[in-house]
Parts: C-alpha cells; structure tokens; sequence
C-alpha cells in the first residue's frame, strides 16, 4: 500500500442537535493522487473536509495526516491547517476582504511567513488563476467566476500539501469548469494531492486516480472509476448515475462496433479513439445485413 | 451608494497616497466646522468638487449626489431661519399672528446661511474621500494610526458584508416578487416582514460559515492582511499645507476684520 496523507480512521460525529453526520467513516487518501469523493447532498462530505482540517473534531474516532494522529492542540492545529486547504463552495462565504490582495494574503500572513514571501506567493497564485487582472478591484465588483478564482487562489498562497475542493465547478459555465479542472490537474503535476467533491460523475471518472462513495455519513463504496463506474447495483444503491462515456462504449461494444483491445476509455478522445476508422468487423458485418 | 463605491475604485485619484487624501478631507472639514468666514466654507466646497472634477468624476453625478444632502439641508436650514416672537421687530419679512409674529430674521437668516455654508463645505470633504478614496485604503490608514484592531475588523467586514446582504435581500425580493408577494400593499407588507426576518437568521448563519472559512485557513482571532503600498508626493502634501493654510488665514482674515460674526453679534 502507498504512502497514505490523509486518514480518517473510524471517524464519528454528531451536531450539537443530535444528528448523526458522519458515521464509522474510514478514507485513507493516497500521497499525489487525484481523488473524487461523490455523494449526494448532506452524505456528509463537507463536514468530513473539516475534519481534514480540524474545523470539526471527531465525537470519535481520529484523523492522522501523514502517519502522525491529530492531538487537536494548537500547534498541531496550525500545522494541520498549513498543511490542508479547503476551497469552499460558495466563494461569498469565504471572501470576508474587499480586497482581492488583502484577502488572498491573509491565508500566508497567518503561516508567519515573511512579507517578501507573502508578496510572491501572493502574486504566483493569482497568475495561477488567472486573477492578476483584478487585484484593484474589491470583491463585490466581481462576478461570481470571478470570486470563485479568488477563492482558489487565497488556498494557493498557502502552497498546502492537500487541496479540497468542494464542488469545484458548481455553477460555473462551461469554460471555467474545463479552466478549473485544468488546475486540478496542474496541481497535481506539482505533486499536490488533490481531493474534490462533486455530484458530476463524468468528471469524476474521467478526471480521478480514486473515487469515494460516500452515503448516509459513511464510505459506501471506494475504487479505482472503471471499476466503481462498472457495478451497476452499487450505482443504483447510492443513487448515482453512469458517466455517459462508459453507456456509450458499452453500448458500442455490444454492437461490435469498437476495436476488440480497446481498454475502457476516460474522456471523449480516447473514446473516439476506440472506433475504427473505415473497414471494422462491425461495419462489414453491417454492410452484410444490408 | 454603490456608485460612489465605484468611482471611490476607478477615478484618477486612486494611486495618491489614500493617508494624503484623508488628510486634506479631515483638515480641510475641521476648518469648515470651526470657521466663521462664508468665503472660506464656499471656497473649501468649490476646492472639494474641483478635486473631484480632477479625479475624473462627472459633474452631472457630482451635483446629483449633492441633492442627497441638499433636502436635509434646506429643512434644516429653514428652520434655523424662522423664528416667532412677541414682535416684529428685527424680522425681514414675516406674517402677524396676532399675539406671536413668524418670520425671518436678519439675524437669523445670516445664522443659516452660514450653516448652510458650513455644512456644504463638510459634505464636500466627505464626498471627495468617498468618491476617490476606497474604504480599504481608509481602514488601512486608520490602522496605521494605531486604532484599535477590533474597531478595524469589524469595519472592514461590515462594509464587505453589506455588500452580501444587499445582494442576498435583493434576490430574496426578486423570489418574493416573481411569486406576487408585491402584488398589493398587504401582501407587500408580509413579505417585507418575511424578508427582513430571513435577512437577519441568513446573516447568523453567514458570520457562523465565515467564521469556517476563516478558521480553515488559520484565523486565531486576529485579522492580519497585505498592506498596499503607496509612494507619498511630496508636492501633494505642499499643495494641501497651502490650501488649508490659505483657509485658515482667509477665516482669520474675516474674523479680525468683524466679518459676518461681527455682524451677528453686534
């Protein structure tokens, strides 16, 4: 088994209401993977984030990152949070500056790093996102895209280990979700583990290393996409759709219409890869019938 | 109030040193609150709307943002002007009630014009640090002279936050009215109420996700932030010394001379 970062071992936790939102819950996400945890609203995987990043303390159970268990005191706390950031959904909620610099230099001053540092991290995380156009303008001038960059851009400077994204491309159009994901997948480059939640099962098939289910506050199912995305009642159980990829290669194959050695495809081009181009035993077959 | 949040982001001021500017708006209304002298306060107001022209602002929006305070003004103002008394004597005009006389007097006419003077010059020096002076760089300033950091921060997230609110108690009228909620005055009446009651228990709600937000990204309890840096010129501050000394000679001027105080209280 690979190095593991970030793990939730048997994690319990109930509001103060009484109500069970995380239930024996046990992840071990893996060092530099790209990870997708799918669930439908309130299975509980916002409130799993924050314990990641001991918003939330476990009623029971604990959280260990990188093998050491979290002892949930001020210095382990700070370091935790240093080491794991969380891009929140709604980019309003976690804007509380005005200004766009002010508010993606808090994350950096708060590590204690000094003001050169801050600069630097600063204006590197907004190249990264694209924001270097609207540092002189105040966070209520902007347009929800636009927040939602800055967003990212105030867990950049930090420069985490781990980044969690939840529901990343909600509400954004089209474009901004391939720039997002695109980040994703740039961060990852840099070594990043990248943990993102999300209701889009294409993206999380075509863009994951690993894939969580998570139901009714616990893991329900985890593995790698084709093998999760393959086992039909799993879907059906936990109320999840099939990425139109795999309906479709199916649907293909049956027909014999792909290549015979043409592994499972993850996105649209290796899709369109497995087709053949003219004369296949499918289209001669076809021809035949006619 | 969003416009001059606007232009206080975009006008051609953006770039002096903010400390500078609050300075040549507070001095510059401290003058207008002590001095006596009517050419001094029309001279500050004129000074102010010249240096908003300067920033880029147009006069049109200048001018219509002035009739905001002007209907206080003229209420306020009127009613310092008019006076009852047992006799018409010193009035300049006035009608006879019988046993009271109500008019204007001299005296009194000149007391109001010299606060509507007053609070003309005022306002302008207000107007002129809102319009070309963002609320950001005001707070920064005021950090920098050491007020105290809990006042800072609940400044700086109550004037983000009113932004939130405004827009969250926009689109909860926009749901109320695609619904009919504004369909007459009773059904207005309810929905309002229905507004403000959710406005209040969403802005609980929004300061417990912010306090999330923030703790996630290492909050202990204190607000640190970049400061912008800002060059200071040199000729700016010569140029405001001069204006205000040259405002503060002209009240003196007026005043040694029995100029209008003069002529109230003799």
């Amino acid at each position: 088994m690979a190095e593991s970062i970030i793990e939730a071992v048997n994690v319990e936790y109930r509001y103060p209401d009484g109500t069970v939102a995380l239930s024996s819950l046990s992840m071990s996400i893996e060092k530099g993977k790209k990870i997708a945890v799918l669930g439908s609203n309130g299975a509980g995987k916002t409130t799993l984030f924050l314990h990641f990043n001991a918003v939330l303390k476990p009623s029971g159970g604990h959280i260990r990152f990188g093998g050491k268990e979290i002892n949930y005191n001020r210095k382990c706390i700070e370091e935790l949070r240093s080491n794991v950031g969380i891009v929140f959904q709604d980019p309003d909620s976690q804007l509380f500056s005005a200004s766009v610099v002010q508010e993606i230099s808090f994350g950096p001053i708060n590590m204690g790093l000094p003001r050169d540092e801050v600069l630097s991290r600063v204006s590197r995380a907004m190249i990264d996102t694209e924001t270097d156009q609207l540092g002189g303008r105040p966070t209520h001038f902007l347009s929800y895209g636009q927040k939602k960059r800055v967003s990212i851009a105030d867990i950049l400077a930090m420069d985490p280990e781990v980044i969690i994204f939840d529901e990343p491309t909600a509400c954004l159009d089209p474009r901004l979700s391939v720039h997002v994901t695109g980040l994703l997948d740039q961060l990852s480059r840099k070594g990043k583990t990248v943990i993102l939640s999300t209701h889009d099962v294409d993206l999380a098939y075509s863009w994951a290393d690993y894939i969580f289910v998570i139901n009714g506050g616990t893991v329900s199912g985890e593995g790698k996409p084709e093998d999760i995305f393959r086992d039909r009642d799993f879907l059906t159980r936990n109320s999840l759709e099939r990425p139109w990829i795999i309906d479709v290669f199916d649907e293909l194959m049956s027909k014999g219409l792909v290549l015979g050695d043409c592994p499972a495809p993850r996105s649209r081009e290796e899709l369109l890869d497995c087709i053949p181009a003219s004369e296949s035993p499918g289209r001669a077959l076809l021809k035949k019938i006619k | 109030m969003f416009q001059i949040d606007q232009y206080a982001y975009s006008n051609r001021l953006l770039t002096v040193h903010p400390g500078e500017k609050l300075a040549f708006a507070v001095i510059t209304m401290i003058i207008c609150l002590i001095s006596q002298s009517l050419a001094a306060l029309l001279a500050a107001a004129v000074l102010m709307a010249g240096a908003v022209i300067l920033a880029g602002i147009p006069l049109r929006v200048y001018l219509k943002l002035m009739t905001v305070p002007a209907s206080f003004l003229v209420i306020a103002v009127g009613a310092v002007a008019v006076s009852i008394s047992g006799n018409g004597e010193g009035y300049l005009w006035g009608v006879d009630l019988g046993r009271f006389y109500i008019g204007i007097g001299s005296c009194n006419l000149d007391l109001s014009i010299l606060l509507l003077c007053r609070s003309l010059g005022a306002i302008s020096c207000l107007y002129f640090l809102s319009l070309t002076t963002p609320m950001v760089e005001v707070i920064s300033i005021l950090r920098k002279l050491r007020v105290p950091p809990l006042f800072i921060e609940l400044m700086g997230l109550i004037y983000r936050f009113i932004f939130v609110l405004v827009e969250t108690a926009e689109s909860i009228y926009t749901s109320q009215s695609s619904r009919l909620g504004y369909r007459n005055l009773k059904t207005g009446y309810s929905s309002l109420g229905i507004l403000a009651a959710n406005l209040l228990v969403r802005a609980y709600r929004r300061s417990e996700i912010l306090f999330t937000t923030l703790s996630s990204r290492g909050y202990t309890g204190e607000i640190r932030v970049l400061e912008t840096q800002f060059a200071v010129s040199g000729k700016n501050i010569l140029a405001i010394m001069a204006i205000d000394v040259l405002l503060i000679l002209l009240s003196l001027a007026e005043m040694s001379g029995g100029g209008l105080i003069g002529r109230i209280y003799n």
